[in-house]
């Protein structure tokens, strides 16, 4: 394959290259490349530059396909902060990277599965929308769960 | 930053990137900095790795976490499959083949369960029949375990709510219809199921069509099967033979057509399913060894370790009938050996596999039957297959993104088709572990050969391979019992022989040898000469009490030792009250077991077997209080009757008392004329009861 590189741009407009056989793990940018040849800047309007320098970091690993499982675990603990998390999995999302995607979305799962409704809603920062009375509906039917 | 966006939207849906659609969200962006947009894909796959508790306390976050969670394709996404089981033991738990775990669960009532039974599944709904309670009456409940809703299906008919109704009536579900068999009594020993009670989730009501079972099969296994339309009950018919009895759900007719009486393997040609017929005399199986238990395989949790502790189980499914062995004793010994059989119809061949709960691959364990020459009857064209991965086949795969290990999943979705059969699969897929990896490659190869080759088979070869399998089955087979004996034998008496030496070395002075004026000591075999009863562990103060006293009575006359009362008696514990001693004996030193005496064994047992709560008493008071004869013999409601005022002694203090209630009980023709007679004694009073009841049916 060539050596060919690819420019990468983030929603505050900042560059980044990375090589075309690296970048084609992400199944968007392989359709991109397949299409058009990508000759130009490859915009992501959702992402910000940090979260795609750790993309970017992630995608120029250099694993062996066994430990490759491995890497991504320790790559998404070491990034443990839940808003950091969602904005890779989105990331992942808009890139479709699956094994990031799911690495991302499982660390927050495992973080987030002992939260109390108050503790999600200020991790995640979810906006109350019921009313108590919904509330106790709910919490009244499923009183096991809370 | 907006203009860039707005510019970039066709691009990027060209480009199949997902593009949020909602505008309401984006404005929500721009009034609140510090909210995170978290896109509903990413939220959908968080949230899918949650368990059900979380998942359930999460709904309340908000309404549109609510609705994704609610979402019935969100539901579905995330089923797997999972077998449900049930054993007093361990209770109700579900079994994870992918992962080779158990998960518990949780009964849908905080009440004490006393016995429950799995009837079928569908769409992730369990049906279940409840005993709430020991004497409590029987309930038919819907459940669905995610949720832990429940609903209870209304007016179960009455002889199917009584008590003891749980293990005396017959279950089936299939095609939307719940089978309840109303049990007829010929015998103490044998039921029949003549008239079976319908209840339809369509319409919500019971109907009873007549149905009538040819032959008066007893049924062994109480729960059928439901496949291809069919319901499937493994019976045992007069000269103990066992069937599989075939009953057609849509028009509730028995197919009499499977009872047959040869030792054949045939393909039936309305349900299109191979059975295999087994012989197994059942005197071989007489009460010392393993009693036959036929039913789905119930695991045990042991250290959340799966051992399977079934006697014989005899399973049918899609197109694969086999025959599983494993004896309950807890010997080592004989647990390691137990054996899988596995015919399958594809390949022809029987695949004796050993199995061992550790999932390690143990091939040198009964040799015996390995080295059998199996190939002379197989065809050769055929290679092996592994049943375990025929029937992963025919499972759906699942869901890719729940390739992680979670230990703590609790979603459930038993049976698409509520096809794959309880048990079945437990069996399949922990053998898969043991199987040679080597076979694997070959079966895949094969895979689709396999399903495009069954229909071309003549039926002459399938007849005469059918013939074959089912002789080297039975020739395996009793080979095995005869070495399991053998074994429990050897077993018996070495344990035997230590115990007699402990005794000779415990007493003192007793080294001068088996002089005469030594008093004779009695061994295992004159106890057991004596036949004392077997105590399965049925939480019935009337049985446990008898029990007891007849195991005194053989202590009397087997002159029995003090020190080895308590010891030989723990020998009878059978299946519930074995795994109920083994468990307290866990805490206990082999010393504080070797010492026990006759007394501390009664006094636990009358702790675990004997007690009866207050409120039950009170309940069972209430009960006798109201109970009237109705379609029962007076001989049937006598029995009843005493049965019940052995609870409540207040109210049959005196003779006189006791039949002023037993007249009350009794049917108002029949009363009248038994108050006429006035009777001396509650004795009398029966006598002329009954002969009135003959009188009034002549």
């Amino acid at each position: 394959m060539s050596k060919k590189t690819l420019t990468l741009m983030s929603k505050d407009k900042q560059l980044f290259n990375i090589e075309e056989h690296l970048a084609v793990q992400s199944v968007t940018i392989r359709n991109m490349v397949k299409e058009d040849g990508a000759s130009s800047v490859i915009p992501l309007p959702r992402v910000d530059s940090e979260t795609l320098a750790l993309v970017i970091e992630y995608l120029n690993r250099q694993q062996a396909p066994e430990e490759d499982e491995d890497y991504v675990k320790k790559f998404v603990d070491e990034r443990g902060e839940i808003p950091t998390l969602l904005e890779l999995a989105q990331a992942a999302l808009d890139l479709d990277i699956k094994k990031l995607m799911d690495a991302a979305c499982m660390k927050v799962a495992d973080l987030i599965k002992d939260f109390t409704l108050e503790e999600v809603r200020e991790a995640l920062r979810i906006e109350n929308d019921r009313t108590p009375e919904e509330e106790k509906a709910i919490r009244d039917e499923f009183q096991w769960a809370f | 930053m907006a203009l860039a966006y707005n510019n970039d939207d066709q691009r990027k849906s060209a480009c199949g990137i997902v593009v949020e659609p909602t505008t309401k969200r984006k404005k929500l962006r721009e009034s609140m900095e510090n909210t995170i947009i978290i896109p509903d894909d990413v939220l959908r796959n968080i949230l899918s790795r949650l368990s059900a508790k979380p998942l359930m306390r999460f709904r309340c976050a908000s309404k549109h976490w609510n609705s994704l969670i609610t979402d019935p394709h969100f539901m579905n996404s995330r089923s797997r499959r999972m077998i449900l089981m049930h054993s007093s033991l361990a209770g109700l738990c579900a079994f994870d083949p992918k992962h080779q775990n158990v998960v518990k669960l949780t009964y849908p009532f905080e009440h004490q369960i006393y016995g429950c039974k799995i009837i079928g599944t569908l769409n992730g709904i369990v049906f279940l029949v409840l005993q709430k309670g020991m004497f409590g009456a029987c309930t038919l409940i819907l459940y669905n375990p995610l949720t832990r809703a429940t609903k209870e299906v209304p007016g179960l008919p009455p002889p199917c709510c009584r008590i003891s109704a749980i293990n005396g009536c017959l279950y089936g579900f299939g095609h939307g219809n719940i089978i309840i068999g109303k049990p007829t009594c010929i015998c103490p020993s044998r039921r029949t199921y003549n008239n079976c009670n319908v209840f339809s989730l369509k319409n919500g009501s019971w109907s009873t069509p007549k149905t009538t079972f040819v032959g008066g099969p007893e049924f062994v296994q109480k729960v059928g099967m439901f496949l291809d339309g069919f319901l499937h009950w493994i019976a045992c018919s007069m000269f103990d033979e066992f069937y599989i009895v075939v009953l057609d759900v849509t028009e509730m007719r028995p197919f009499d057509k499977y009872i047959r009486k040869t030792n054949t393997l045939g393909r039936s040609s309305f349900a299109k399913i191979t059975i295999l017929k087994i012989y197994i005399p059942r005197k071989k199986f007489n009460q010392k060894c393993a009693p036959p238990v036929f039913s789905t395989i119930a695991p045990l949790l042991d250290d959340s370790q799966l051992t399977l502790a079934v006697a014989v189980a005899e399973m049918l499914i899609k197109k694969i009938a086999f025959l599983a062995f494993s004896p309950v004793s807890k010997m080592r010994k004989l647990l390691e050996m137990d054996l899988v059989f596995f015919r399958d119809p594809y390949g022809h061949r029987l695949i004796p596999r050993a199995h061992e709960p550790t999932r390690k691959p143990t091939h040198e364990l009964a040799p015996e039957l390995t080295r059998r020459p199996v190939k002379s009857w197989i065809p050769q064209k055929r290679s092996i297959r592994p049943l375990a991965f025929l029937y992963r086949a025919e499972l759906e795969p699942a869901p890719t993104y729940l390739q992680g290990k979670h230990k703590d999943v609790t979603y459930h979705r038993w049976a698409r088709h509520s096809l794959e059969l309880r048990g079945q699969v437990t069996f399949c897929k922990s053998v898969r572990g043991v199987w040679p990896d080597k076979r694997y490659g070959e079966t895949t190869k094969e895979g689709q050969e396999v399903v495009t080759e069954e229909d071309q088979e003549t039926p002459d070869l399938r007849e005469m391979i059918a013939a074959e399998v089912g002789e080297a089955l039975h020739d395996m087979l009793s080979g095995y019992f005869a070495q399991m004996k053998d074994e429990l034998k050897k077993e018996m008496r070495s344990q035997v022989e230590a115990v007699v030496e402990a005794s000779v070395a415990a007493r003192p002075g007793g080294s001068g040898g088996s002089g005469g004026g030594q008093p004779r000591v009695t061994t295992y075999k004159d106890f057991s000469a004596c036949q004392p009863p077997q105590f399965n562990g049925q939480k019935d103060p009337v049985a446990s009490s008898r029990w007891i006293s007849e195991v005194e009575g053989v202590f009397l006359t087997s002159s029995c030792s003090e020190e080895v009362k308590a010891r030989y008696a723990s020998n009878l514990l059978r299946k519930a009250a074995k795994d109920w001693w083994n468990l307290i004996n866990r805490t206990r030193t082999p010393e504080q077991i070797a010492t026990m005496t006759w007394e501390q064994f009664k006094e636990q047992f009358k702790e675990q077997y004997q007690y009866v709560p207050q409120v039950e008493v009170e309940r069972l008071t209430g009960e006798f209080l109201a109970m009237k004869q109705t379609t029962e013999t007076v001989n049937e409601i006598t029995d009843l009757f005493l049965e019940r005022s052995l609870f409540c002694p207040d109210y049959v203090a005196s003779e006189r008392m006791k039949m002023y209630r037993y007249a009350e009980v009794l049917k108002p023709e029949i009363r009248e004329f038994v108050v006429m007679a006035e009777c001396k004694t509650f004795h009398r009073m029966h006598e002329v009861a009954r002969s009135r009841e003959l009188e009034l049916k002549r």
